[in-house]
């Protein structure tokens, strides 16, 4: 095996030029099937942690897509658009919109910090959760007041480090201001943040305070109406129906639709009319495009390969090398630009999943796409080979290698 | 060594086309001496060569080394033998161009397990030494001149000291001047204990041989029928 792999690599480099072509296209083939396919499950399980409440309707999640026009909304006249549109998210009839939030604040007097989920006011009631102790937030404690005490209800695991009743300064995503602890949840309650069904204890939840009145803007505020208009919502629509419905929503305000349904398939790629579905059936052509020509490719190289080499299978021959190794040696240094491309694309995959956060895939992708894309090359060598008998090529009277 | 070819037949098929190059061929090798086969172009020497070195099959016939059975079918066995016992020079030298004539005459060596690199290189330098070719190791096929080519082929041969030596038209591409040192060279590989097969068109030199052999095409197809022995 050693002798056919030696072979292999030096026949590798004689091919210099059309060696790294093929290398940079296998690769290119390999890594961009792959994050398809990433892509495509991570969509679908994300879809499947969304699950169905008590009256058996969907909960969405929303993400507000950042088109680099944040600034736009700190502008007075934008900012009127948020608020329109949080008002119509409340009183729609067709979905049940919840404010929550994550953010992490810091408790100045024992110098921690823990995530917080700012939560809309009927947050607690969407979810039944149920309360060990205190009460939930009032409806005056969503205005909020300079130098007031800002509530806050702890999950079960800060149970036994503070009480009922106690106040202390803190960094919330606001400002800094008192807090002051008026309940604590139920241990074991399960409450929903980014589509995730997740255990109340571990968070403390602040109420996500109304927007301040058009005079009061300052800079920070922009901040809170992206928070507030983020959340999630639970309908008895589809994705793709939900989706619609924030599109037409954000077309009758005469805003871009940065408001979507994670993993609906008819998303809009912001700043373009095309949808995220549109996007991906076109990668997924061009692979597939991609990966028929690397094919011919692939015989085009094995052929002029063959033509131009008989004569070195002769000699192997010759020297004690079986048709199985002179066959092995023809096909092999095929098989190792394919290892060293499936190498490269993982890498480039790998970097793609740290970066996106997306499901990662087996190395069964990569020995199943390898086995796609040499398959006819292979059958083509094979018969190519059995067709030029080296022996009767050596045998071939005064016509010698 | 004794080769003795009992009966063998052979035909090539070339699509519709079949022709038949040996029947009933027998013949007797034997000793470490120079053989020279001679005959008509057609006739089946390469064949011939071909088969007492596992190169090929036949149809029918039987093949004996040292009086032991040979299956000339059975490929794997073949090939066991010749890269065990046998080595091998043609008339265009069968150099690789890339590589350099040291990595050249190592590639038979490649099918020995457990051969160390050192015990490796020592083999070689060896075997280039004994034809005087120790100073072109490095040197690529291109840079040598015919002859030299063809010692370097010889020693690439003989890197295993095989009892078997087959040579098909080993000076047909070398003047007169280089032939004649290459033939020195069989006659002092045969002195040494390998059993020479050589294939010439040249009848000095095959005049030279310690045995003849003679083989012909009868009627419209090539069928060895006479094998005529001097001593």
């Amino acid at each position: 095996m050693k002798k056919c792999l030696v072979e292999m690599i030096l026949s590798l480099k004689k091919n210099n030029g059309m060696v790294w072509l093929l290398l940079f296209l296998c690769t290119l083939c390999f890594g961009g099937s792959k994050i398809l396919y990433s892509y495509t499950i991570t969509v679908g399980q994300e879809s499947d942690n969304f699950q169905k409440n008590y009256t058996e309707q969907n909960i969405y999640d929303i993400v507000c897509l950042f088109d680099g026009g944040y600034e736009d909304y700190e502008r007075r006249e934008n900012y009127g658009k948020l608020a329109e549109w949080n008002r119509v998210m409340h009183e729609s009839d067709i979905v049940t919109f919840v404010e929550v939030n994550k953010q992490y604040f810091v408790e100045l007097d024992r110098d921690r910090s823990y995530e917080g989920l700012y939560i809309g006011k009927n947050y607690f009631e969407v979810f039944s959760t149920d309360l060990a102790s205190g009460r939930f937030f009032e409806e005056e404690e969503f205005a909020y007041e300079e130098g007031k005490c800002m509530p806050v209800i702890m999950g079960a695991a800060h149970q036994g480090e503070y009480k009922l009743g106690e106040r202390f300064q803190a960094n919330t995503v606001f400002f800094q201001t008192e807090v002051c602890v008026v309940g604590f949840v139920e241990a074991g309650e399960i409450v929903c943040y980014n589509g995730i069904m997740v255990r109340a204890d571990d968070y403390v939840f602040f109420p996500m305070i109304n927007f301040p009145e058009m005079e009061e803007i300052e800079e920070a505020d922009s901040k809170l109406m992206y928070m507030k208009n983020s959340g999630i919502v639970k309908t008895g629509m589809s994705k793709t129906e939900t989706q619609d419905y924030f599109y037409q929503v954000s077309d009758s305000l005469l805003m871009p639709g940065i408001y979507v349904i994670a993993g609906a398939e008819n998303q809009r790629i912001p700043g373009m009319v095309i949808s995220v579905q549109k996007i991906m059936q076109t990668i997924r052509t061009m692979l597939i495009v991609l990966c028929v020509i690397m094919v011919l490719l692939l015989i085009f190289y094995l052929s002029r390969k063959m033509k131009k080499n008989w004569n070195y299978y002769s000699i192997l021959f010759l020297l004690g090398f079986s048709q199985r190794e002179v066959f092995s040696v023809m096909l092999g240094d095929t098989v190792l630009l394919l290892i060293a491309a499936n190498l490269l694309a993982e890498l480039c995959f790998n970097v793609w999943v740290v970066f996106t956060d997306s499901l990662t895939v087996g190395v069964w992708f990569n020995i199943l796409a390898s086995m796609i894309l040499l398959f006819v090359p292979f059958l083509f060598s094979v018969r190519s080979f059995k067709k030029k008998d080296l022996y009767q090529r050596i045998e071939e009277e005064g016509s010698y290698l | 060594m004794e080769i003795r070819l009992k009966n063998i037949c052979k035909t090539f098929k070339k699509g519709k086309n079949t022709t038949q190059v040996l029947e009933n061929f027998s013949a007797v090798f034997e000793g470490a001496k120079l053989y020279a086969i001679q005959g008509r172009s057609g006739c089946g020497k390469t064949t011939l060569l071909n088969i007492i070195g596992g190169l090929c099959g036949i149809d029918s016939g039987e093949y004996f080394v040292d009086n032991k059975k040979m299956e000339l079918n059975n490929m794997s066995a073949m090939l066991d033998f010749r890269r065990n016992h046998v080595g091998i020079i043609v008339q265009d030298f069968a150099l690789l161009a890339d590589r350099s004539v040291f990595a050249n005459v190592e590639l038979p060596l490649k099918h020995v397990k457990d051969l160390k690199r050192g015990e490796r290189q020592q083999m070689v330098m060896e075997s280039l030494a004994k034809l005087g070719m120790e100073g072109k190791a490095k040197a690529l096929p291109v840079e040598l001149s015919g002859g030299e080519k063809q010692r370097v082929a010889i020693a690439r041969a003989m890197i295993r000291k095989p009892e078997l030596l087959l040579a098909d038209e080993p000076t047909g591409s070398l003047d007169s001047y280089n032939a004649e040192s290459v033939f020195d060279i069989m006659k002092q590989i045969a002195k040494e204990g390998t059993l020479v097969l050589m294939v010439t068109h040249d009848r000095g030199l095959a005049g030279q041989c310690e045995e003849l052999f003679e083989m012909e095409k009868a009627g419209g197809i090539g069928i060895c029928t006479k094998v005529h022995r001097e001593g």
